[in-house]
């Protein structure tokens, strides 16, 4: 039986075509049936299409990730896309994988929320990221620090200018704001648009990576964001100078500056300035500065309550020694000193008020000193669990002898200590390395008499020349850290 | 102890401290009290109650999970699972979603977390395509609709 709807069914035209009479009425009836037949075809396909999108809606629900909840499907591209590096490119592949997973990610805000610019950036899936983040806070990351050399630097400035000018909506709502130049002038090409506050900002990074003045004068009293950035906890920079007026709130949780060859960057003055205003500071960082040409002129001291770590690499012995003078640190938890030259007069001012430092983690790279006047520092800084001496030439076997059980009922030096690194010491040997490891992991696991030291649980020896027995050896009684 | 019976009527007999890693039981727990009656959970299976009740039982002196942690901040998201925790969860999909959605039935948040973390990292660096044939998922894309996110997600593509 013929569906419903379908076109009559008609004799075949059985007559050869040369004596056929054919009428008019016959060819109307044909050309219906046709049309009747199209219009049900047209009919099926449409059926086919919805019941293929059905199908394909079915195999994706029973696949085990269709069974998810939309929020836990969102929670799961929140961890994927995170927020370090290939996060565009995993949002980009989530959004291309079916309906479901884009309706999904595109109605997720946080997912938006961090936003990579670049030169090769499309500036309209910036204004996306904006648009669908939905008033959230935004990590915003600007890498114009990578280029081929043949690219002119104004060609650089402008796609930079650009970018600065795309982000000028979403000021008030940036987070986290990175600025990553080649050049000191392209930081204050792209540090002048951002003349409107920045009330949510609690972390401002400026990266210079060619580490020279192409520029005269600094601009006098540069603030960006008017200087309104109430929340600001970190502040990181590097190669940038801010005319001694650097961007810095009382809120300042963590400080750090670098590739200052000359001290016009960050005169001793204003770095004083900054460390009297922030008194919240919980890690200064001070890196690859010139040292200081004249004695500066003394100061009063700086109480700084909360501070509990300390790095001092390449910024020079007289400018660490001066510090060391004038901080007062009562929560210093960690102190790193790295290639400051001859540091035994610091260790000496050390000595002085070494009680008064509630160390726990010492770490000394690239320095040379008197290991007696270490030695003596260790017998003070009872509480210390980590001590880390890098390339250190002067460290001998006599620091080892001296931290191994010690004759008679003389104390433990350094009885708290489970995290020994002698990484590239060349003047270790195994015997005494061994006798060393020996004494620390005898030990019980308990402090309970105040006389016998916790055990060591990790040594680092990397680039020393040690034999294999006694690579054996440590790792069979230790963990053999780097 | 306490007593958990599954929606194919299989009863686990827990101690407390363990069965109250999950937040809906401890909360039943505290509204109707200590009973004999076994507390039905009808969204698991015993199999995957069994997994649950395992991840329970090693993590049960583990200390509570920060309450009221900005779910909206990606900087502090991070994949890394523990290595008991990958050993754990090395189970074919089927149950990996299966432990997610107990997870999140039962409210135990670090659990929940392992399984998305997991789930995501199977996701990270892949292809569309890839992650279809990872989760057997269909294209449904028209070619029309295809062209057009692939021409919008061409930046990314360039990187």
């Amino acid at each position: 039986m013929a569906p419903s709807g379908a076109p009559p069914t008609l004799p075949p035209l059985t007559v050869s075509k040369r004596t056929a009479n054919v009428s008019l009425e016959y060819i109307i009836t044909l050309q219906s049936s046709i049309h009747a037949l199209e219009a049900q075809i047209a009919a099926l396909a449409l059926q086919r299409e919805g019941l293929g999108a059905q199908l394909h809606l079915a195999q994706t629900r029973y696949a085990p990730v269709g069974r998810l909840p939309n929020e836990l499907l969102a929670t799961i591209f929140g961890y994927a896309v995170g927020a370090g590096k290939g996060s565009s490119e995993t949002l980009s592949a989530l959004v291309r994988v079916c309906r479901h997973f884009r309706k999904v990610a595109l109605g997720t805000p946080f997912l938006w929320t961090t936003v990579l610019i670049d030169a090769d950036c499309n500036w309209d899936h910036v204004r996306l990221h904006f648009s669908l983040s939905n008033g959230l806070p935004l990590d915003v990351s600007i890498h114009f620090d990578d280029f081929p050399r043949s690219i002119p630097r104004d060609a650089i400035g402008e796609a930079l200018l650009d970018a600065m000018e795309v982000l000028q909506p979403a000021i008030p709502r940036i987070r986290t704001f990175r600025l990553y130049v080649l050049t000191e002038a392209l930081a204050y090409a792209a540090l002048l648009r951002c003349r409107i506050p920045a009330p949510l900002l609690e972390r401002f990074t400026v990266r210079v990576s060619e580490e020279r003045c192409d520029i005269g004068d600094v601009p006098p009293l540069f603030r960006p964001f008017g200087g309104h950035t109430p929340r600001l906890a970190a502040l990181t920079l590097q190669s940038i100078r801010f005319g001694g007026a650097l961007p810095v709130t009382d809120t300042l949780r963590t400080f750090s500056i670098s590739g200052y060859a000359s001290n016009e960057g960050v005169p001793t003055s204003v770095l004083l300035a900054v460390l009297r205003a922030c008194r919240k500071l919980e890690l200064i960082r001070l890196e690859n500065m010139g040292d200081l040409r004249d004695r500066p002129v003394s100061a009063s001291s700086i109480l700084l309550p909360k501070l509990n770590r300390l790095v001092l690499a390449s910024c020079g012995i007289h400018r660490a020694q001066y510090l060391l003078r004038v901080l007062i640190m009562p929560r210093l938890d960690r102190l790193e000193l790295d290639n400051l030259g001859e540091i035994t007069h610091l260790l000496r001012d050390f000595d002085l008020r070494a009680e008064q430092l509630p160390l726990r983690h010492v770490r000394i790279e690239t320095c040379l000193f008197n290991e007696l006047r270490l030695m003596h520092l260790f017998m003070k800084w009872q509480g210390i669990e980590t001590v880390e001496l890098v390339d250190c030439e002067d460290v001998s076997d006599n620091l080892l002898r001296g931290l191994s059980e010690p004759p008679g009922s003389e104390k433990w030096i350094l009885p708290h200590l489970k995290h020994m690194s002698l990484e590239a010491c060349s003047s270790i040997h195994d015997a005494d390395l061994v006798r060393f490891v020996s004494s620390r992991v005898q030990v019980t696991d308990t402090n309970d008499d105040a006389v016998r030291p916790f055990r060591l649980e990790s040594l680092g020896v990397s680039k020393l020349s040690l034999s294999r027995i006694t690579m054996t050896w440590l790792a069979s009684k230790v963990l053999i850290a780097g | 102890m306490i007593n958990l019976t599954t929606s194919d009527n299989e009863t686990f007999t827990v101690d407390k401290k363990v069965a109250e890693k999950s937040v809906l039981i401890k909360n039943m727990l505290e509204d109707v009290g200590e009973s004999d009656q076994a507390i039905p959970l009808p969204n698991v299976t015993a199999s995957v109650l069994k997994k649950v009740l395992e991840w329970c039982e090693h993590h049960k002196d583990d200390p509570a999970p920060p309450e009221n942690e900005d779910k909206d901040d990606t900087r502090k998201r991070t994949t890394d699972i523990s290595e008991w925790d990958q050993k754990f969860i090395a189970v074919d999909q089927e149950m990996l979603f299966e432990i997610i959605l107990a997870a999140n039935y039962l409210d135990i948040k670090a659990l929940l977390d392992v399984g998305c973390k997991t789930v995501a990292n199977m996701i990270k660096g892949k292809t569309p395509e890839e992650i279809r044939k990872l989760f057997n998922i269909v294209n449904d894309f028209t070619p029309e609709e295809e062209a057009q996110i692939k021409k919008e997600n061409e930046w990314a593509e360039d990187r």
